[in-house]
């Protein structure tokens, strides 16, 4: 029964029409797993018996009626910044641990319309790594703990959304993205994530970290998962100021086929740019693409600043939209200090700084939408390394000030340039490109390695099709991390 | 033999660390012995945002880049 969680959404849909399970045994299963391995893997914020079964029999009803679509009755987590009636949402964070808000968010409320059942609020990394945090452990449900092997990270924000998809606790999650939230932990755990276009999805409900760069989206088994709950998620509302107006509609037949589309790489970025354990699979990777008939030709990212671009940007809105936090006694209280004194000293960015930081990056979106005016997408790896161990810091070279004032050697510069798209991640979040990561195999230290597909505004089927493309002549996203110790040989000595 | 103690044959860690008490006898001598750290961290921290900040300046924008505000996917 539990290989039934690491089934697609098809597969899953086709059993609850033919009634070979029904929608209660599939949310039993998945709470039951949520609150055995998903407590060992600190993926969990909370489970949510009680309305999770209520839920299913109503899906199961509809699905007796015949009234069923492709996500009816299939379980689902949801990132703990989202909003969901009757459940505590902890943003991941101490001085939220009580936090109740009191209605659903967008998503929630239009993935119960799709009859969709909401089993689970997810871990994150606290207020979605605002500040910036130093250590995985950043987070009031612990470290992320990766399904495939426990003493890595599952990387960060979206941590217990791509543990709880990889280690089949459910079939899909929602995470969100403001710079690498959903593609790292989606790359770090094996998985298929999806980060749309900015705007495409309504973030009414869902914390505020960054306004002008936050995205909500699906992290699923596979590139058609993505598309099935894409489709269920986008759409205009107005109750969000920033949305697009725009539905998504997810079509099995490919819009094109992958050797009309032209995609833009940096071959640097497959060799010297990726931790030489990635390298082979990288490699590999990029052969596959090659056979499916794609035309490769090099597009590279402008020589602008923007990782500081980006770093300035959600600093400065995140300082902004924690502000009350930030003046009270409660900041101390968050598990990574680092997170609390970058939070104190994003206030100090000067109002001309942010705005120079907005006039880069609108010549950063006028030089990518160059780039896709000759290419139909930009493919890289999703991060440069397999997942880190967790008890390690994530940024090794940066140093704190010495007392006295002088800069440490070695602390970490913003000036030098990155390797040809090593900054695909904060480039598409600034320019709100829409991306999707897919897993391409693993590290000489058996660990997951992602790579990334970034499209044009609101082309996510691009994106789709051609990761169902490369999904059907490779089978990364059918791998299964390794059944955990049971509870009998872990008290076997 | 005993087996060798892994994270998946011990059950995780708390999820926090478990701080001393920010009240109560001795908490103001750690608090004090613990601002030159955290000042210097916050320094670290606002350097860093000064530098990139300084990179940004550094791109070349003329009078006429403007920024985006009116967000355009």
């Amino acid at each position: 029964m539990d290989e039934l969680l690491f089934a697609t959404l098809s597969e899953l849909g086709a059993g609850l029409r033919r009634k070979r399970f029904s929608s209660v045994e599939l949310a039993t299963l998945a709470l039951d797993r949520l609150e055995s391995l998903g407590r060992r893997y600190n993926a969990v914020a909370s489970t949510l018996r009680r309305s999770a079964l209520r839920e299913a029999r109503e899906a199961d009803r509809l699905l007796r009626g015949r009234r069923a679509g492709p996500l009816t009755g299939i379980p689902y987590g949801a990132k703990d910044l989202l909003a969901a009636r009757g459940s505590i949402t902890t943003w991941g964070a101490p001085p939220y641990a009580r936090q109740v808000l009191d209605y659903d968010a967008s998503v929630v409320e239009r993935l119960r319309g799709a009859g969709a059942v909401l089993v689970a609020k997810l871990a994150m990394v606290e207020l979605a790594g605002g500040g910036g945090y130093r250590y995985p452990s950043a987070s009031l449900q612990g470290p992320g703990r990766n399904p495939w092997n426990p003493l890595h990270w599952s990387g960060g924000s979206s941590s217990g959304t791509g543990i709880a998809v990889a280690a089949g606790l459910v079939p899909f999650g929602i995470g969100s993205e403001t710079s690498g939230s959903i593609l790292a932990p989606a790359a770090y755990c094996g998985i298929t994530g999806l980060r749309p276009t900015y705007g495409l999805v309504s973030r009414y409900g869902a914390m505020a970290l960054s306004w002008t760069m936050d995205k909500l989206g699906p992290m699923c088994r596979s590139a058609e998962d993505c598309g099935l709950v894409l489709e269920a998620i986008a759409g205009p509302d107005p109750r969000d100021p920033t949305s697009a107006g725009r539905a998504f509609r997810f079509s099995r037949r490919r819009a094109r086929r992958p050797s009309t589309l032209r995609v833009g790489y940096a071959a640097e970025d497959f060799e010297r740019g990726v931790d030489a354990s990635a390298r082979a699979a990288m490699r590999d990777a990029l052969a596959a693409f090659r056979s499916l008939g794609i035309r490769l030709r090099r597009a590279v990212l402008p020589p602008l600043p923007i990782d500081a671009v980006a770093r300035i940007i959600i600093r400065a809105e995140g300082s902004a939209a924690f502000q009350d936090l930030i003046a009270s006694p409660r900041l101390a209280q968050l598990v990574d200090r680092r997170q609390a004194l970058g939070l104190r000293a994003g206030r100090e960015i000067p109002a001309v700084d942010y705005l120079n930081a907005m006039r880069v990056r609108r010549m950063l979106q006028d030089e990518l939408a160059r780039i896709f005016s000759e290419v139909d997408v930009i493919l890289a790896p999703a991060r440069s390394a397999p997942a880190p161990r967790i008890d390690e810091p994530l940024d090794p070279e940066w140093r704190p000030a010495r007392p006295g004032g002088r800069r440490r050697a070695g602390a970490a510069r913003t000036s030098a340039g990155p390797i040809g798209n090593a900054a695909l991640i904060p480039a598409g979040n600034l320019a709100g490109l829409p991306a999707l990561c897919l897993p391409c195999g693993f590290s000489t230290t058996g660990l997951p390695l992602g790579i990334q597909l970034v499209g044009r505004p609101f082309e996510e089927a691009t994106l789709i099709d051609l990761g169902r493309a490369y999904q059907e002549v490779t089978d990364w996203h059918r791998r299964r991390p390794p059944a955990p110790a049971t509870d009998a040989s872990r008290t076997r000595s | 033999m005993a087996r060798r103690p892994t994270a998946t044959t011990h059950p995780p860690r708390r999820a926090r660390r478990r701080r001393p008490p920010q009240s109560g006898r001795g908490a103001a001598k750690r608090r004090r012995a613990a601002r030159p750290r955290i000042a210097a961290e916050l320094r670290g921290i606002l350097r860093f945002q000064r530098r990139s900040g300084a990179a940004i300046r550094n791109v070349g924008l003329s009078n006429a880049s403007e920024p985006s505000f009116v967000f355009k996917a």
